[in-house]
């Protein structure tokens, strides 16, 4: 066993309004510079949609994620031999154009225009080139399903998709949407660490954060290609990449990341994970139906005191042993089986789970009177005939399987009828206690699943231990070292007595 | 008063002769430099034949006025049917002068030269070498002109300009002419021309750093012998291979690299018709 520690994250999906308040609290907190205009660390994209950069799931245009290749893991986009082929010309790379081009608008020809009849108007122009530009793409370009026709038919999710239910998906009478805020997963296999010929990139030992040395990145765009989720931006002006770092000056002093922190739905969470390096790799070569289980088998019980020993073997101090144990990550992914990394077939093995969101409510109406539920099934539509198929939330979360997901969605929707039972009453309590004890859950395990949900604080939703600067010091220098030595001395020596 | 008057005038009467005599020597010395510039690659004074006549005693055997007449314009002598022209052609194998540019003022210096040369018995370059050219001769010129062997004063080979039949590989240098049939030209008097070269891009070269008689012997042997062979056909497939090769490359960098990410966004295409139900 190596066990490390691992700050993780959860995003409750059914809570998330698509407000985009995270996207601008990053955006002025880390990405508001030239060259970075067009990135956005944190974007919240409406499914089904194409996302930011467009269509970035479809790997069989990006080449992202680690592929399975005679038995051993490798990168889709390149490996030990291909890479020299294509280091000074690496045809996988995303262009602004699958971005978008930053634009602003000229507000000082408002005030400086000549007197006309018409009012004058402040132009768009490039922030890239400063030109006028016809804006064409943004980054929630497809937000809302805006331009569904063209977005929402092209998401790489419906492949996995039946016509028909294709053709129910978009219809107007049952359409349906949901938001899926994205960031950086600092993954336990991330690719883009594997893919840099730098060296440039690196996961952090004591909290698993990935962060790219912006003095050593050379700015070669291989870590671009090779993130299959696309959150690794190339500066045009600095000529290096940058990426999200989990605000990780926050974390360091207990504060959640900007995007956490101003969450209108509260719908972040994050805590600390432990979890088993050493079965990285063989996780990674599990098929596509064992991975959704692989990865939770490499996320340990931080109560075993067998891992425990073996954390602090690895450094792990108490305090972050005792994070993960509160922590709401592990509880959401590991004892309640809600949370799923997305793409999970892109064999990164995320550190960002969502709890996927459920469909509308249902009323039966009866003489234009809406009826009161008697079974979870009137309240929600069986899960067969939810207007999100459940075909479609596997391909996000599963790898193609459903089993995760239905569980997950079937409990979720016991507890939200339980809970109808218990504070409404209009639903007979045995129907409610048979749906808990059908989708694998105690009337305990919902109230705690209740609270988590819907009654979070902030030290809920954020257990972030200390992380010790001082001590991660005192790995690369002894801080007596130089005591005495600095500050500016004496510029006449006192002599005592004068 | 009067003494030192007398003695001021002897020293000017002392002066002039001296400043005449400083300024004949510079204009000797100007027409001894114009002389190997311009006349050594083919004669000499008093050393015996090159490509032209030995020019010792010139002065007494043609008048000054044909002389320099000849050196300013000997085309238009010769094309004019000149009799003395045309013998002398005809004794120097056929070798035609070259229109050297030289003023009838140089014309005069250069005659004047040859005239002292001649009366002190003073003799400037070198006769060419005579003996028949052996392989060993031919080998060693080839060796000068590709530069395997350097020459002893250090000039750059001649292949850095000049491109000769059989050299090889890419064949020589295009900022000068083909030597391939340089003998043709010059004949005998090729030897010269490459050891006191008269062309001012040569000059510029050659004369700090110029060929020994016997390397220029060696390198006129080689030309000589590359000469009589036939001329290479120039080689149409060649170039020809080169296009096809050009767009066979891009063909095929197009093909191995059709995967490339071509665009996304751009390409987005209306996905109505897999949204309609099956009937």
């Amino acid at each position: 066993m190596d066990i490390r520690s691992q700050v993780a994250m959860v995003f409750h999906l059914d809570k998330c309004i698509g407000c985009h308040t995270c996207s601008i609290a990053c955006k002025n907190v880390w990405t508001d510079r030239k060259g970075a205009d067009y990135m956005w660390w944190n974007n919240v994209e409406t499914k089904p949609g194409t996302g930011f950069p467009t269509k970035w799931e479809d790997q069989d245009e990006y080449k992202g994620g680690w592929i399975v290749r005679n038995g051993k893991l490798e990168l889709r986009l390149t490996g030990k031999g291909k890479f020299l082929q294509k280091i000074f010309y690496q045809p996988d790379l995303p262009t602004m154009d699958e971005y978008y081009e930053p634009w602003t608008y000229r507000y000082e020809d408002l005030f400086t225009a000549p007197e006309t009849d018409d009012q004058p108007t402040a132009i768009p122009v490039s922030k890239v080139t400063g030109e006028y530009i016809d804006i064409e793409a943004g980054p929630n370009w497809d937000d809302d399903l805006g331009g569904s026709a063209l977005y929402a038919r092209n998401d790489p999710n419906l492949e996995a998709m039946t016509d028909e239910q294709r053709l129910q998906l978009l219809s107007i009478e049952t359409l349906v949407m949901f938001y899926l805020p994205r960031i950086c997963n600092h993954c336990a296999n991330p690719a883009c660490v594997a893919a840099c010929p730098s060296g440039a990139i690196y996961k952090r030992g004591e909290d698993g954060i990935v962060l790219i040395n912006q003095k050593v990145c050379r700015g070669w765009r291989y870590c671009v290609s090779a993130c299959p989720y696309k959150k690794v931006f190339y500066n045009w002006s600095t000529g290096k990449s940058e990426k999200c770092l989990l605000c990780y000056p926050r974390v360091e002093t207990g504060q959640a990341p900007a995007c956490f922190h101003s969450c209108v739905g509260r719908i972040r969470y994050m805590g600390v994970l432990l979890y088993d390096a050493d079965k990285i790799q063989e996780a990674g070569v599990r098929p596509d139906e064992e991975l959704v289980t692989a990865h939770r088998e490499m996320l340990m019980d931080p109560f075993d005191p067998e891992v425990i020993a073996e954390a602090k073997k690895n450094g792990v101090t108490e305090q972050i042993i005792k994070a993960a144990q509160n922590s709401p990550v592990y509880k959401f992914v590991k004892d309640w089986g809600l949370a799923l990394a997305p793409h999970p077939e892109f064999r990164t093995f995320p550190s960002l789970f969502y709890v996927p969101a459920l469909g509308p409510v249902t009323y039966s109406v009866e003489n234009g009177v809406a009826l009161n539920p008697t079974s979870a099934d009137e309240i929600f539509a069986p899960l067969d005939q939810a207007r999100l198929p459940m075909s479609y939330l596997a391909s996000l979360f599963g790898a193609g399987q459903e089993a995760p997901v239905r569980y997950a969605m079937k409990k979720m929707m016991a507890i939200r009828t339980w809970k109808r039972a218990v504070t409404v009453g209009d639903v007979d309590m045995q129907v409610a206690l048979d749906g808990l004890r059908e989708s694998d859950c105690t009337p305990e395990q919902a109230e705690a699943i209740y609270r988590l949900t819907s009654l979070c604080n902030y030290e809920d939703r954020f257990v972030i231990p200390p992380s010790h600067r001082e001590q991660a010091v005192e790995v690369l220098t002894n801080p007596l070292e130089k005591k005495g030595a600095a500050g500016f001395g004496f510029r006449e020596q006192p002599v005592r007595g004068a | 008063m009067l003494r030192h008057l007398n003695a001021s005038r002897n020293f000017k009467l002392m002066l002039v002769p001296a400043l005449f005599a400083a300024g004949s020597l510079a204009q000797a010395q100007d027409a001894e430099a114009q002389f190997r510039k311009s006349c050594m690659s083919c004669h000499t004074i008093g050393a015996g034949k090159k490509v032209g006549p030995d020019l010792k005693d010139l002065g007494k055997r043609r008048p000054h006025e044909w002389s320099t007449k000849f050196i300013t314009g000997p085309s238009a002598m010769i094309d004019g049917g000149d009799p003395t022209a045309t013998t002398l052609l005809r004794e120097n194998n056929g070798v035609k002068m070259p229109e050297l540019g030289v003023t009838a003022a140089e014309a005069q210096d250069l005659l004047k030269l040859i005239d002292d040369y001649s009366a002190q018995g003073k003799t400037l370059g070198t006769a060419a070498i005579s003996r028949p050219a052996t392989p060993e001769d031919i080998r060693r010129g080839r060796l000068y002109f590709t530069g395997d062997l350097r020459f002893k004063s250090g000039a750059p080979p001649c292949m850095s300009c000049h491109r000769a039949q059989g050299v090889g590989g890419w064949g020589g240098g295009w900022l000068g002419p083909d030597l391939t049939g340089a003998t043709a030209k010059y004949g005998t008097g090729l030897s010269g021309v490459i050891e006191n070269p008269s062309f001012p891009t040569m000059q510029g070269v050659f004369s700090k750093t110029p060929a020994s008689a016997e390397e220029a012997f060696q390198v006129a042997a080689y030309l000589k012998s590359v000469g009589s062979q036939p001329p290479a056909k120039r080689d149409v497939a060649f170039p020809v291979l080169g296009v096809i090769g050009l767009i066979g490359g891009m063909v095929l960098g197009g093909h191995l690299g059709r995967k490339r990410l071509k665009g996304v966004r751009k390409n987005l295409k209306p996905k109505a018709r897999s949204l309609k139900p099956e009937a």
